[in-house]
């Protein structure tokens, strides 16, 4: 049982790797964090540093190759890493549902929307067809489906990106999960319609007191839906804290860098961007050093010896350098070097 | 738009950016693309496609025009009409006064060396049988401009080093390079007959931020070194307010906002610059934006079109805006609209 009944999703230092004919490749190498109910937690980073694998691991749809290693994932008191997969079966889709950034590819093309919504209604819920179709209609009117009753009867072709995106949103809410979790959830989307999506998804999240694992690489989506957020490089935590106060205070080189390369609207364009040099590591070769050390301009001796460990600087501001106290022992823009 | 207006741009715009009264060096003039679709039936009569109607823009030398709009508004379309990769329904495209729209074979080929294109997927536009330098000496080849095959190979060494590759990965083939990589690849490719324009269609909406912030930069560079023009299309208005100096915001065919790019944020006027605006993520967890929201989704471009694009979203549409399209007017200097409510609606 977990401790603490707040926490509904806690992740301790999980790692997940997989196993390819070129090696062992650590794409989530030991991560922890906790997500309470009816919040919001954001996972940031780049291509590659894990975020999505790490959101995979947690319902364990992982490809062959992938593997836990380590760690413990409790969901409402179970351990995911160890459960049944008849058990996990009632659990997807159930409690914990998933949206992902392709809203054409996540439905089935040859099945009618309705029919697939249905499906999975029976699936989870004990109840007749007709009253699974009623629930169906109901939730595609929740979330803003024009005319529901005829859209039941449309194949995913027929509708819009963003049209799929609010189906898609229904079909996760209909068995009333207690997490969503969103794998860029409008990246395909334009942006108006975008801002359409994220609405609902909050507006239900307060209806409904669902928790949010928003995964993401849009540091504008973060503070606009997220609670907490992490930032997440080459498989490890580099800092986690509130949505504030990583704005307000961030801590991590990696944080600064990816802040500053971001244009803003705001922003005077005379300037250059500022930006991170290089490229992130081979993930079949970190685990000895500070994954961040050959990109870093504040990088010492220390950081290409030893892997930082995740402290706590402040209340509930976790940060992994060896070089940050988070009392001004290191300050942005002040290169020693 | 009006014949007056077109010639007001023309005298108007470069005021700001030079003393001296400048041409433009690419100037398109009513610029319509329709696409031909097949009907439903057998007997159908086939359906039209409006993808631009009447666009007009003048382009100036050394700037970047950034067009940006969401996905099937036409500014991809626009670029490749640009490059001639599409013809032209009608209306005119002039490089340094030059009837460009219809040019074939060896004209066609002159004029392409001072027109290049960069697209968005950086991996489809490279050979993957060709190593990295094969690539971009590629159209010197083609031009057969340096016949000697030692100077080719200086000239390609130079670029890589320019657009910030290593020279050592010459030998490369575009699997064994990072997305970033790919694309200072095809940035080199385009470069190699030094053109005076290049049209960029959304070129780094494929990269991370920290690598997309690495190439803005190049971008901004080479415009500095070269004195290049950039036609630079993007669905991502912070990127264009970044890298543009004056932006043309389009809906499903038409340029509804034409004005620098500071403008943009400072002033916005059409309703639908106004909803993109506010669309846009905001910059801090603090920032609650006042946000105009349009309903549905972008409406069909299929079949013919009365009154504004908009009408149908525009919470302040009237019968006139369903009735009757406005033009695009010069409503202060360089700042073009057309919207027939935008001074109401600033209120």
């Amino acid at each position: 049982m977990a401790e603490n009944q707040e926490h509904l999703l806690e992740v301790r230092d999980l790692k997940t790797y997989f196993h390819t004919s070129a090696g062992i490749s650590r794409a989530v190498d030991g991560v922890s964090f906790t997500l309470d109910r009816g919040k919001t937690l954001g996972i940031v980073g780049e291509s590659g540093s894990g975020k999505s694998v790490t959101a995979s691991s947690v319902i364990r749809l992982l490809p062959k190759t992938g593997k836990i290693e380590q760690g413990s994932i409790t969901f409402d008191g179970k351990d995911m890493t160890k459960i049944s997969d008849k058990e996990l079966l009632s659990i997807r889709g159930s409690d914990i549902a998933m949206i992902y950034q392709d809203p054409m590819t996540s439905l089935d093309p040859v099945f009618k929307v309705g029919h697939q919504m249905v499906e999975l209604i029976l699936s989870h819920e004990k109840m007749s067809k007709a009253e699974a179709r009623e629930l169906a209609i109901e939730m595609l009117r929740r979330v803003g489906i024009p005319e529901p009753e005829r859209r039941m009867d449309s194949y995913p072709y027929e509708l819009s990106g963003g049209m799929c995106q609010r189906v898609i949103i229904a079909m996760s809410m209909c068995c009333h999960p207690k997490i969503i979790i969103a794998d860029e959830p409008t990246t395909a989307l334009d942006v108006t319609v975008q801002s359409q999506v994220l609405d609902l998804l909050k507006e239900l999240q307060d209806t409904f007191g669902t928790s949010i694992l928003l995964i993401t690489h849009n540091l504008g989506i973060v503070w606009k839906m997220a609670d907490d957020v992490m930032v997440m490089y080459a498989g490890r935590t580099v800092e986690h804290a509130s949505t504030e106060e990583l704005y307000a205070n961030p801590l991590h080189p990696y944080t600064w860098g990816l802040l500053d390369s971001m244009p803003k609207l705001s922003d005077n364009a005379d300037e250059d961007l500022k930006t991170i040099p290089g490229v992130p590591p081979d993930l079949r070769l970190t685990g000895t050093c500070c994954n961040f050390c050959n990109r870093c301009p504040y990088a010492t001796e220390i950081c290409e010896r030893e892997v930082p460990e995740t402290r706590e600087v402040a209340p509930g501001h976790f940060v992994a350098c060896h070089l940050q106290d988070g009392k001004g022992s290191l300050k942005r823009g002040e290169v020693r070097r | 738009m009006s014949e007056t207006t077109t010639t007001a741009a023309a005298t108007a715009a470069p005021a700001e950016t030079a003393s001296n009264a400048r041409q433009p060096i690419l100037s398109i003039k009513h610029l319509c693309k329709d696409f031909k679709l097949r009907g439903d039936g057998l007997f159908e009569k086939p359906k039209v496609l409006h993808a631009l109607s009447d666009v007009s823009l003048d382009v100036y030398e050394g700037e970047t025009l950034g067009i940006i709009g969401e996905s099937g508004c036409g500014k991809s379309t626009l670029g490749r009409c640009i490059v001639q990769l599409h013809r032209a329904t009608s209306g005119q495209i002039l490089y340094n006064g030059q009837d460009i729209t219809g040019l074939t074979g060896a004209d066609l080929k002159t004029m392409r060396k001072n027109i290049q294109m960069i697209f968005q997927d950086s991996y489809s536009s490279l050979d993957p049988r060709f190593t990295a330098a094969r690539a971009i000496e590629e159209p010197l080849r083609i031009y057969n401009l340096v016949p000697d095959k030692a100077k080719r190979e200086q000239i390609v060494f130079d670029l890589m080093k320019e657009v910030g590759l290593d020279v050592q990965h010459v030998e490369r083939y575009p699997h064994e390079f990072s997305g970033g990589q790919r694309q200072r690849i095809n940035v080199a490719r385009a470069l190699v007959l030094d053109p005076k324009i290049i049209v960029c269609d959304e070129p780094v909406s494929a990269l991370d931020v920290s690598v997309q912030a690495q190439v803005l930069n190049l971008f901004r560079r080479l415009q500095r070194d070269r004195g290049l023009t950039y036609v630079f299309i993007s669905h991502d208005l912070s990127v264009i307010k970044h890298i543009s100096d004056r932006i043309a915001i389009m809906y499903l065919g038409r340029v509804v906002e034409l004005c620098p790019a500071h403008r943009v944020y400072e002033n916005p006027m059409h309703p639908y610059t106004k909803a993109l605006l506010s669309a846009v993520p905001p910059e801090s967890p603090f920032q609650k934006t006042e946000e105009l929201k349009l309903s549905g989704e972008i409406a069909s471009p299929v079949g013919d079109m009365v009154g504004c694009p908009l009408a149908g979203r525009c919470p302040f549409a009237t019968d006139r805006c369903r009735t009757e399209r406005p033009s695009l007017e010069e409503v202060e200097p360089q700042h073009h609209v057309a919207c027939f409510r935008y001074h109401e609606i600033a209120q």
